[in-house]
This record gives C-alpha cells, sequence and structure tokens, in this order.
C-alpha cells in the first residue's frame, strides 16, 4: 500500500497515522512532546470537523487546535 | 518574616526560597522534633489536590510562590516525633521549564532539596505519566511514585505488575485509590523509610545512545572544567543533557556565570545534530518515550482487544458535531436554573408567591442577621450606649457585613455546580466546544471556565485567568470577565425587578435580557479588544481531556471552598471598612449626627454627582449613593436604598424611590456593567500586576456602561416608554 504524508488536521475522523515530522518552533515540540506527541508514535482522530481535534496518543485523549494541528507531519497507509 | 525586598530573580534565588523553608520552621519548638519536607509532583488530572488533601488531612496554608501568581500549597502531618511537611507543586506534564509551573516545580526540587519527592500518576494512563516521572528520577533518587487509580486501570483491563515497575524505576511504588485513601498508609511508611534512609533507592539513568552518550560526557567535563557544580545546584550530567536539549533557562544561568562555556557547546550540538541527521532535543525526547514503551511492556499486561470504555461511548454523544452545543447549552441552562432557584427563590418566586420567604439569600440575611442586628441593639441600648454608636453597630457593621455574608451561600452553590461539572470531566469537554465560538474573539476554549466561574462571583473568575497558558489570554479574559453579573448583582436585579415590574412575564423577560445582553458585550468587546490590542493569535490549543468519573463530594467541597472563600475574606476586610463609611457618609451631615438622611453627606454627594445620571434617567442623590456603595460591593444598591429610605425591605425600598419601569431600566444596566466591586478590582490589580490595566477595566466598564443605559433610555423614550 501507497504510504502518504499529510497534516494532521486533514485526517478524517477514526483514521490514523504515524507522527512523521513536527514541523514547530522549539516550544511547541516540546509542548507536544510531553504531551506524548514525538515523531514515531501512533495518532488516532477521533474528532475533527471545524473545531480543535480530538486525538487518542499513548492512551491519552489530547485536544489540539487546527493550527497546531497542521504543524504535524502523519504517514498514513 | 516579610521579604526585606523584591527583587526580579526573588523565585529563582535559593536563599529566598531556603528562606521561606526555614521560616516556616518551629525555631523555638520542641527540639527533639525532625522535620522533613516532602514535594508532591504530578500531571494535571491525576488526583494530586486530592492526594495533598488526605496527606495533610486537609488543613493547608496557601499562599502564592514568591513573586509569582501560582498558588503554593502546605500542609503538614506528624508521624511520631517526625513532622513531614507537605510542599504541592504545580501540577505539569514535564520539567522541560516552557512553563512558570514547570520552572517553579524543577527549581523547587533542585534547589529546595526536599527530603523525598511523592510523584503521583496515573496508572491508567502510565505512558504519558511517566514521561514527568523520568525527568524527576534523573533529577532526584529521593522519590517514590503513587500509583493512582488503580481502580480505573483495572476497569481498562490493565494489569500492572508493581514490584517489576519498582525495580525498573529503582524507587518504590504504591498502588493507590487516593479518592478512598487506599494507600495512604502505606505511602507515609514508605515516605518515613526513605527520610530515614532504610529503604535502597538506585539513581536512574536514561541511556541516550552512544553518540549523544559521548556528547553529553563531553559537556560533563567542560562543566567540571569550569568548576559549574560550585556556581550552580544542578547535577551536572542533568545539565548536559538539558543543554543539549536547548533548555532556554539553563543556557541563560551558565551565562550568567561563565559565557565562554555555551559556544563550545552549541558547536558541539550543531555537529551532533548533522551526525544524526535530526535534532538532537527530538532525539532525546524520542528515547525517554522509548525506554517508557520498553518499561510499560515489560510491566503492564495491556487486554488484546481494546474495550470501548465508558468515556468513548459518552463522548461520542457529548462531542458530536450537532449535538454538542445543544447539550452544552442545556447543561449550563439547566444549572442556571437550579443555581436561581435555591439562591433567590427566582423564578419559583414569581411563581408561587407563597414560596416567596424561602431561599439561601433572604433566610441568611433577614432571619439571621436580622436576629443578631436585634440581640445585639437590645443589649446595647440596655446598657446605655449611645445612640450613634448603637447605629455605627446594627446599621453600619452588622447589616454591611451581614448582607455579603449573605451571599455567601449562593457563591458556594454556583462553585458546586461548577465544581461538579469539572471533576466529572465535562468542563474540559465544554472547552472543546466552545473553542470555535471563544476563538471568535481572540480565545481559545480554555477561557471557558474562567469566564463561566463568573456567575458566581468575578474574584475567582478572574483568579482562574491562571490556568491560561499565555499573557495575551490572561488579559484578554480578565478585561472580559468583569462583564458576567455575579450572583450579588444577580440579587440586586431580582429585588429592582420585582418592585418595579410586576407583570411575571415581563419580569423573565427583563431577566433574559440582561443575561443575553451582558452575553452579546462579551463578544462584541472581545472582538474590539482583540483588533486594538491584540494582534497576535491566541496561544496554541493543546489540552488533555481527563476520562469522565462520579464526581467527588470531598473533590467539589474543597474546590468550592477554595473558590468562595475570597468572599469571606471580602466580607471581613473590605466590607467590614466601607459599611462604616457608607454608616458615616449616611449618617451624618454638615449639621453633625442626623436621623434624616437627606440632610447627610451623602445626599449632598449624590447630589453634586446626578447631574450626570439626567440623560440616563437616574437624576436622584439616592440612585448616585447606591452606585456609588456599589461600588464596593454589587449587592449594596438595594442595601443603600434601603438604608436612605429607612424602610428594611429592600423592595419596598426601591418602590419608594420611585423609579419609572424605563429608568429602573436602565439603572439595571448601568447595576450590570458598571465597575465591578472593589475586592474585583483589587483581584484584577493583583493578577495583572499593572496599574494601567486596572485602571482601563474600571474606564472601560464605567464608559460602557453609561454609553449602554444613554442607549436604551433614549430607545425608550423615542419608543415612548416612560
Amino acid at each position: 500500500m501507497m504510504k502518504r504524508i499529510k497534516p494532521l488536521s486533514m485526517l478524517s475522523p477514526d483514521e490514523s497515522g504515524i507522527v512523521y515530522r513536527i514541523v514547530a518552533g522549539k516550544g511547541l515540540t516540546l509542548r507536544l512532546a510531553e504531551m506524548g506527541i514525538t515523531p514515531g508514535v501512533l495518532v488516532k482522530v477521533v474528532h475533527n470537523d471545524s473545531g480543535p481535534l480530538l486525538l487518542l496518543v499513548r492512551d491519552s485523549r489530547i485536544v489540539l487546535g487546527r493550527g497546531v494541528a497542521m504543524k504535524i507531519l502523519v504517514e498514513v497507509n | 518574616m516579610p521579604l526585606l525586598f523584591n527583587c526580579v530573580s526573588c523565585s529563582r534565588c535559593p536563599l529566598n526560597i531556603a528562606c521561606s523553608t526555614v521560616r516556616d520552621k518551629p525555631s523555638v519548638d520542641d527540639e527533639s522534633v525532625e522535620e522533613y519536607v516532602v514535594a508532591v509532583a504530578g500531571n494535571p488530572n491525576v488526583g494530586k489536590s486530592t492526594l495533598f488533601n488526605i496527606l495533610t488531612g486537609g488543613k493547608q496554608r496557601v499562599g502564592n510562590w514568591p513573586g509569582k501568581t501560582i498558588e503554593r500549597k502546605e500542609g503538614a502531618r506528624t508521624v511520631g516525633n517526625v513532622k513531614l511537611k507537605f510542599v504541592d507543586l504545580p501540577g505539569t506534564y514535564s520539567l522541560s521549564a516552557l512553563s512558570l509551573e514547570e520552572v517553579i516545580a524543577r527549581r523547587f526540587i533542585v534547589e529546595a532539596k526536599p527530603n523525598v519527592v511523592i510523584n503521583i500518576v496515573d496508572a491508567s494512563n502510565l505512558e504519558r505519566n511517566l514521561y514527568l516521572t523520568l525527568q524527576i528520577l534523573e533529577l532526584t533518587k529521593r522519590v517514590v511514585i503513587a500509583l493512582n487509580m488503580m481502580d480505573l486501570a483495572k476497569s481498562k483491563g490493565l494489569k500492572i505488575n508493581v514490584k517489576k515497575l519498582s525495580q525498573k524505576l529503582g524507587v518504590p511504588v504504591i498502588p493507590m485509590i487516593a479518592i478512598r485513601g487506599e494507600g495512604l498508609n502505606e505511602l507515609i511508611d514508605t515516605v518515613m523509610e526513605i527520610v530515614k534512609n532504610k529503604v535502597s533507592l538506585t539513581a536512574f539513568q536514561i541511556n541516550y545512545g552512544d553518540k549523544i552518550e559521548d556528547a553529553i560526557s563531553i559537556i560533563v567535563k567542560v562543566l567540571d572544567e569550569h568548576d559549574i557544580s560550585s556556581k550552580l545546584p544542578y547535577p551536572l550530567r542533568w545539565m548536559a543533557v538539558r543543554l543539549l536539549e536547548g533548555d532556554r533557562e539553563i543556557i541563560r544561568e551558565i551565562l550568567a556565570v561563565d559565557s565562554s562555556i555555551i559556544t563550545k557547546i552549541e558547536q558541539l550540538k550543531n555537529e551532533l545534530s548533522e551526525v544524526l541527521g535530526e535534532d538532537v532535543d527530538v532525539i532525546i525526547a524520542d528515547k525517554r518515550y522509548e525506554l517508557i514503551e520498553e518499561i510499560i511492556g515489560d510491566v503492564v499486561e495491556k487486554p488484546s482487544k481494546k474495550p470501548l470504555t465508558l468515556t468513548d461511548r459518552i463522548d461520542r454523544i457529548v462531542l458530536n458535531k450537532y449535538l454538542g452545543l445543544p447539550l452544552l447549552l442545556s447543561i449550563f441552562m439547566l444549572s442556571f436554573m437550579v443555581i436561581f432557584s435555591v439562591n433567590i427563590g427566582f423564578p419559583l418566586n414569581l411563581m408561587f408567591p407563597e414560596l416567596e420567604s424561602f431561599n439561601l439569600a433572604s433566610l441568611i440575611g433577614d432571619y439571621i442577621f436580622g436576629y443578631i442586628s436585634d440581640v445585639v441593639s437590645s443589649y446595647l441600648i440596655s446598657i446605655n450606649t449611645p445612640e450613634w454608636l448603637v447605629s455605627l453597630i446594627v446599621d453600619g457593621v452588622i447589616s454591611g457585613v451581614g448582607s455579603v455574608l449573605s451571599f455567601y451561600p449562593l457563591v458556594f452553590t454556583v462553585f458546586i455546580l461548577f465544581g461538579v461539572l469539572e471533576d466529572s470531566g465535562y468542563m474540559a469537554r465544554a472547552a472543546f466546544i466552545m473553542d470555535r465560538i471563544m476563538r471568535k474573539f481572540g480565545l481559545t476554549g480554555r477561557a471557558f471556565m474562567p469566564l463561566m466561574l463568573g456567575y458566581g462571583c468575578n474574584i475567582p473568575s478572574v483568579m482562574a485567568t491562571r490556568i491560561l497558558p499565555s499573557g495575551r489570554d490572561r488579559l484578554l479574559s480578565i478585561l472580559l470577565s468583569s462583564l458576567i453579573p455575579c450572583q450579588a448583582r444577580l440579587a440586586t436585579f431580582t429585588i429592582i425587578i420585582a418592585a418595579i415590574f410586576h407583570n411575571f412575564a415581563l419580569q423573565i423577560a427583563v431577566m433574559l435580557f440582561l443575561y443575553a445582553l451582558s452575553l452579546f458585550l462579551v463578544f462584541l468587546m472581545g472582538i474590539l479588544f482583540n483588533k486594538l490590542f491584540f494582534r497576535e493569535e491566541p496561544s496554541f490549543f493543546i489540552m488533555e481531556l481527563p476520562p469522565y468519573h462520579r464526581p467527588s463530594l470531598k473533590v467539589v467541597l474543597w474546590h468550592a471552598e477554595e473558590r468562595s472563600k475570597h468572599f469571606l475574606i471580602k466580607a471581613g476586610t473590605i466590607i467590614f471598612s466601607i459599611s462604616i463609611i457608607v454608616w458615616f457618609l449616611t449618617s451624618y451631615g454638615p449639621s453633625g449626627y442626623v436621623t434624616m438622611s437627606e440632610m447627610s453627606f451623602a445626599a449632598f454627594l449624590g447630589d453634586s454627582l446626578s447631574v450626570i445620571f439626567g440623560p440616563v434617567g437616574l437624576n436622584d442623590w439616592r440612585i448616585v449613593v447606591a452606585l456609588i456603595t456599589g461600588f464596593m460591593a454589587k449587592e449594596a444598591v438595594p442595601e443603600t436604598f434601603a438604608i436612605i429610605s429607612n424602610v428594611s425591605d429592600p423592595i419596598e425600598a426601591v418602590t419608594v424611590i420611585g423609579l419609572t419601569p424605563l429608568s429602573a431600566f436602565s439603572l439595571l444596566i448601568i447595576t450590570l456593567l458598571y465597575v465591578p466591586c472593589l475586592a474585583t478590582v483589587a483581584a484584577i490589580y493583583k493578577e495583572t500586576r499593572s496599574v494601567k490595566w486596572t485602571i482601563f477595566t474600571v474606564l472601560y466598564l464605567l464608559s460602557l456602561s453609561y454609553l449602554v443605559a444613554l442607549i436604551f433610555y433614549n430607545l425608550g423614550l423615542i419608543l415612548g416608554f416612560r
């Protein structure tokens, strides 16, 4: 299957992906790391409509604003 | 002992932290009592405050971390001849010094060197929780892990090998259910063992891989050559790792003592990044999680198929695209209905007049304080106290303080209900749902909770803005929070509405209009301020949604108590002095003690100011005086009418003033919007630490209230209302 890389904000609900890269400044990268979002981690999108996203990461439910989610690139099958 | 001076780096100064630790020691007391400091650290939402409460038996001293507006809680527990002094560190997800909370937690562990650090972790969510644990273990080995929420982990089908986890981490691990007190004794026993050095603790070290480890060794050597360990309190290896991660705090501190090192390290870091093909800091964070995954793989048995948890199921409905917002509105509407009916009887008392006397406010105000006033005044008269003094004590102090105290239960109910919403996990969902709307006026969903608290009392609302991650978000929320009508304003509305409008439907309509107006203005001013002062985007919205659970009465009560206590303090201090001033102004005039308030100083003062209020239909000195006292406390508005017109029932007093419906409407609008009470202004100053913004808030609210009242009053005149 082809692997595609796209911003997390483009994933639809129930879709999963592996975090490929985080294109953000140092502060945000570390903030995401402490919430469990690091390259290589599996994320599952639970909610994604026009507002913030809700993800399942390392057994936690994490809410990300759209702006943040656009800076996270994920690899999707 | 008060601090003699406050310098900018006060909170970082080891002297200061040491002082505040020493200061609290019982210096002359029993010499045989040994005292140890125990820090409690953990992520938010893992039951840290519950644990802290049961550790300290609920008795705690709340203050601020030196020079910061972040709360510092302390409490103690005596075991035999040992006194354990617990310090609650701010809830953080890491010690990376990204936020003030993280800096404080880190500094305390390093500089105050607590004898033990209790790290509370959520057993049902070990993976993310252990990130902080590893960072603590890199700093100190005197750690005990409180593995909380074992029940939740069990219901998720997780099997945790506690003994193995303890071996892996090198420190004791105590399984707990803090809310039920399970595991508390074992935890305290273990803390005592660590304090008495009866337990072997292994220093924990993460292996970051050959290349990074080499770099760490080089940096440690460089730091050692420059004798940094004698200048800074941190362990050398830890500093080396932090330097590779690009920790700004540490870089700044090292620059301050020796500027030559940093360039060397930067060079090393760049070389390393090139060799590794990726940023070193990313790899380091990765390594931590790699290790955590390894530990979890060994220690935790997960069910092969993840069951759909209750939280998932509830979230499907609560966060549903179409159902979410209507559900949120219904939940808050229902809460307000409950609050209103319990507190002021509204709207029940209007529907069933025979119920009117049953509501908390009048129960306490009229009966308890009415009774106290009667007893005290008859006693004072019996011992021949001069008339003016009786009047001062009864009419001034008791009725003033009483009127504030009668609001305590009102505020308390609001915080009980919001506490239930918060503790159950719903408040975080509300933030998620509201984010989209709040973004329109430049805030993130996180500001929802602080603003909601304003419906109880504006002071905790202003204080709760501390949870917001950026100064910009905090300031904007504070500017808007005063537009939210508190319980005191609500009570004032009910009295004026009941006195002036006699049609039930009209009463409800006026009340709804006031609340809708305030919401509309929150939006409008939010958009306006955002355009005027805050060009930048709101801060990044990153938040954890805790799992739902049945709210605990204990936790809800603690929260309500903590949030509403400002109200009591206000009653005891500000209102006490204000009552005396108001009493003086209304009881004395140029001719001395007067029984007719028309001759008082207040009347003269009101008269000279009432010209300004002509255009909004309130050209009456009594109203002006009431508004002035209302600045001290909003609930004083009808109270002042009662004092001035010498009638005991505030509703009757409002009738005596003889307002037309239109000018009453104007008065309601002004009461809704003009300056928050004095205590809130003080809170705004405390939180913003800016005279400029505090004065701005007062002035903008004064002009806004006048302007809005002017618009509606004249609109009413044109439409032929009177």
